[in-house]
């Protein structure tokens, strides 16, 4: 037998038993070891929610009483700045600002019957754009960017008159003349079709006439007036 | 339906492609065949590729309306018919749009 009683070593308070604990607590599945911070426990710091009494809403008795209240100004009215709708066609329709869409594009122009991509019962107004083409004669060439609007308000059919006014030196008759060319586009549904061009030619009196002219005739050579682009236009 | 000849407009260009638009019945008045001509077929082919997908184009048409005398019982293929005896339609060439006989 040793000497020496045997003694029992006491336990020390500062080194317990938790790191030997085998199921340790967990916040957020982070295991409470070592230094951990409050990021390392996906914990939010005080210091990015803020406080309640910073909001500038109404509301502050809490933050989803805020979030109500804001949500609750969507959408934004037109006196408030917004538009008053939730899609881009209510709020064009709010602000009465259409976009257009091309149905027609013809870069050498025509003067036939055109085929449109689209109905314009789709549209609230159709936009023809033509040019006055010479086809021999005198030298005014093709204008374009001219265009005549018509509302059709989404309606399958609309009929509108192009005319276009040319004045010249007849330098044969040793005389200036007006002429004003006239036709009428029909548009039903995708078919756009012209009718009869006309042409109103006033002739001033000169030197060897008594008076001066007015005539009026069909033209159904070298036709005048051809559409190169056709715009509808919607909400 | 389409027909094939060579003609020179007065402006100098020479169309080839011929055919029929619409045909338009004024009542007891008279009867419109409306053609287009076209530079070769491949331009009207770009036409109704255009037109089926909306997309632009550069497309040469002559535009022509003949009035008839009133015909209500006048069809595609009797104003095709109709056209082969004019002056200006004489000896073309008449072809289904699409065959093959357009490519020569």
């Amino acid at each position: 037998m040793s000497k020496y009683p045997l003694i029992y070593k006491l336990k020390d308070d500062n080194n317990t038993d938790y790191t030997a604990l085998s199921n340790k607590p967990t916040i957020n599945s982070v295991t409470l070891t070592g230094a951990l911070s409050s990021s390392d426990l996906g914990l939010v710091d005080d210091e990015t929610i803020g406080s309640l009494t910073d909001l500038t809403t109404e509301t502050q008795s809490s933050i989803v009483a805020a979030t109500n209240e804001i949500n609750a100004k969507f959408p934004v009215s037109i006196a408030n700045g917004g538009t008053g709708g939730t899609t881009a066609t209510t709020a064009r329709t709010n602000l009465g600002v259409m976009t257009g869409e091309q149905l027609y594009y013809n870069a050498s122009g025509s003067h036939g019957s055109i085929i449109l991509s689209s109905s314009i019962a789709n549209y609230k107004m159709i936009e023809v754009f033509y040019m006055f083409a010479q086809t021999g004669g005198s030298s005014f060439g093709e204008i374009r960017d001219n265009s005549v609007r018509a509302w059709n308000n989404e309606s399958s059919t609309c009929g509108f008159n192009i005319t276009y006014t040319d004045a010249f030196l007849d330098g044969t008759a040793n005389e200036n003349r007006l002429e004003l060319m006239a036709s009428m586009v029909k548009i039903t549904a995708t078919s756009l079709t012209f009718g009869d061009e006309k042409m109103c030619i006033f002739r001033p009196k000169n030197t060897s006439s008594s008076a001066g002219t007015v005539t009026v005739q069909n033209i159904t050579d070298a036709l005048e007036i051809k559409i190169y682009k056709v715009i509808g236009y919607k909400y | 339906m389409a027909l094939l000849k060579n003609i020179t407009l007065d402006n100098g260009i020479t169309v080839k492609y011929h055919r029929i638009v619409s045909i338009w019945h004024i009542i007891n008045q008279t009867t419109i065949i409306e053609t287009a001509s076209y530079t070769s077929q491949e331009k009207r082919e770009e036409e109704q590729q255009a037109t089926q997908n909306g997309t632009e184009m550069n497309v040469y048409i002559n535009t022509e309306r003949i009035p008839i005398p009133y015909d209500s019982n006048l069809n595609i293929t009797g104003a095709y018919e109709y056209l082969l005896t004019l002056p200006k339609y004489k000896k073309a060439t008449s072809i289904w749009e699409g065959s093959a006989d357009a490519q020569r």
